[in-house]
């Protein structure tokens, strides 16, 4: 195939985001001076912690929903149930396997919730889903520092604030801390490698890809293209859109575990406010966009934001003498990315519609003369 | 065409029962395996203590030097009046107790224990294992905190 100038500028266009985080890591890595074996171990730790919690993303873009910042949800209901495990006592494998499980009633009813009111905002399902994960914080917050002691028996004093009810600020995880990545532990040139996390998110790749093609994948597919075709097909467009958040909550849940599993610590009231965005800005990074995404993207995304988020702390002592620049850089670049992506997005579907018209029109043209 | 309605309509209650057949059977396998997953793994600590104990009325003397190992753990020797924790995952675990008896003969006795699912921390209490290893009533008793009052 020949790549025309044209082809490429087109690349360029669509891939911006991409190409501007390689430039950004290009010049970060040499800057911080860290040794590639020590990026290496850090990518490796970052993909197995967060590549659940993004492909979780996946179905609600093949939907038509767009970015469901509404897996905050999934991460509260992830989060109760480590509450849950941790106050049974229950450590290792089992605990993750019960984790998981308890937590999918909680994404279920939250799913729901947010699907049904996302179905009563067509069109504006990402800042919706924004504004639910705000709302459902207040929710998980109320009844993690109200209900959790006097209405749901919390026996485990570590858990409980001094005052007698509400869970403490941070909950040690030790009991589970690990126990996935280093159930099958192989360490090439020095390089840890968690083998059975990165199993788990193979099934998880895996189940994403089968999904894609069952009955179900198809109409959410066809109701990401056209919601009024798709309706005239005899697809039950609003049940197919509830059940798609639902779904991306579940996994959510599932990958809030497996993350936290890793970190060893639950910051009870914020570990899952910032989740969301950091997903979000790792798969657009990746290369997806509101309507498009894919496996590939969840990886690449992953490798790309965490290389800056790894390397601009000390890119930033060794450039002007402060790391706080890298930490500030942070925060500002995961906004701008998701900023930067659905501009992109707008301009490319305005240009896409622009194109399209001018078609129309010199067929139509044509077709007079003729 | 009424047969042809009845065929159908048969044809989708058959559906109808065995999809709900097959949600009611996962969902059970998932609340078995939920249940496995929390007797497996639910953390109890055993309190191994070498302490003079009276037990349905019999009086146990703590032993001079005792070794004690649960399941694959290190060994842990206590002497008179000693307590140690073995934190330890599951209901039923080996524990070997190894002493010297008046004639200098070391003695090894193991057995299985199943700790009760409730019990969060239970104590072992080594003399009256040795006295009575068979009877799990005998050694193995509810660790109680005693408040003090006015």
């Amino acid at each position: 195939m020949k790549i025309t100038k044209e082809t490429f500028i087109k690349l360029f266009r669509n891939n911006l985001v991409t190409v501007m985080f390689v430039i950004i890591c290009a010049f970060g890595i040499p800057l911080s001076g860290y040794s590639a074996n020590y990026l290496i171990g850090e990518i490796i730790v970052r993909i197995s912690r967060n590549s659940f919690l993004i492909l979780s993303l996946l179905i609600p873009i093949m939907a038509g929903m767009g970015l469901n910042f509404g897996m905050t949800l999934g991460a509260m209901a992830g989060e109760i149930a480590l509450i849950f495990v941790t106050d049974w006592s229950v450590v290792g494998i089992p605990a993750m396997v019960l984790a998981c499980i308890l937590s999918v009633p909680f994404s279920i009813i939250l799913g729901t919730i947010c699907g049904r009111i996302l179905n009563k905002a067509k069109g504006r399902e990402m800042v919706t889903s924004y504004i639910i994960g705000f709302f459902m914080n207040g929710v998980y917050q109320l009844f993690v520092l109200y209900a959790m002691g006097p209405i749901i028996p919390i026996k485990n004093k570590a858990l409980v604030l001094p005052r007698g009810y509400g869970i403490r600020n941070t909950v040690n995880l030790i009991g589970i801390r690990r126990s996935l990545d280093d159930l099958i532990k192989v360490r090439i040139s020095g390089v840890s490698v968690p083998v059975a996390t990165f199993l788990v998110i193979a099934v998880a790749c895996v189940f994403i890809v089968w999904f894609r093609k069952t009955k179900l994948g198809q109409d959410m597919r066809a109701v990401g293209q056209d919601l009024e075709v798709s309706s005239a097909a005899g697809i039950k467009v609003e049940n197919t859109r509830v059940v798609s958040i639902v779904l991306s909550t579940v996994l959510a849940g599932f990958g809030m575990v497996l993350y936290l599993q890793n970190m060893g610590t639950l910051n009870t009231y914020n570990s899952h406010t910032q989740i969301g965005m950091f997903s979000i800005a790792a798969i657009l990074v990746g290369g997806a966009s509101v309507n498009k995404a894919s496996i590939p993207n969840v990886f690449l995304g992953v490798i790309l934001f965490h290389l800056m988020f790894i390397v601009s702390p000390m890119a930033g002592k060794n450039l002007i003498g402060q790391a706080q620049l890298g930490e500030y850089f942070r925060v500002f670049v995961s906004y701008g990315v998701i900023t930067l992506s659905l501009v992109l997005y707008e301009m490319r579907k305005k240009r896409e519609a622009n194109d399209s018209a001018q078609l129309l029109e010199t067929e139509q043209e044509g077709y007079n003369n003729d | 065409m009424i047969q042809l309605n009845c065929l159908k309509q048969s044809r989708r209650v058959t559906t109808m029962t065995r999809r709900t057949i097959v949600r009611i059977s996962a969902l059970v396998v998932i609340l078995l395996l939920a249940f496995a997953m929390l007797r497996i793994g639910r953390q109890h600590s055993i309190l191994l203590d070498d302490k003079t104990v009276t037990v349905q009325g019999q009086e146990y003397k703590a032993l001079d030097m005792v070794e004690v190992k649960v399941d694959k753990q290190d060994s842990v020797e206590l002497v008179k009046r000693d307590r140690d924790v073995a934190v330890v995952t599951g209901q039923s675990h080996k524990i070997k107790v190894t002493y010297t008896d008046a004639q200098w003969n070391e003695i090894e006795l193991e057995r299985k224990i199943k700790i009760p699912f409730d019990k969060e921390m239970i104590v072992f209490s080594v003399p009256a294992f040795i006295e009575n290893p068979d009877d799990d009533t005998y050694y193995l008793m509810p660790f109680e905190t005693t408040s003090v009052g006015n």
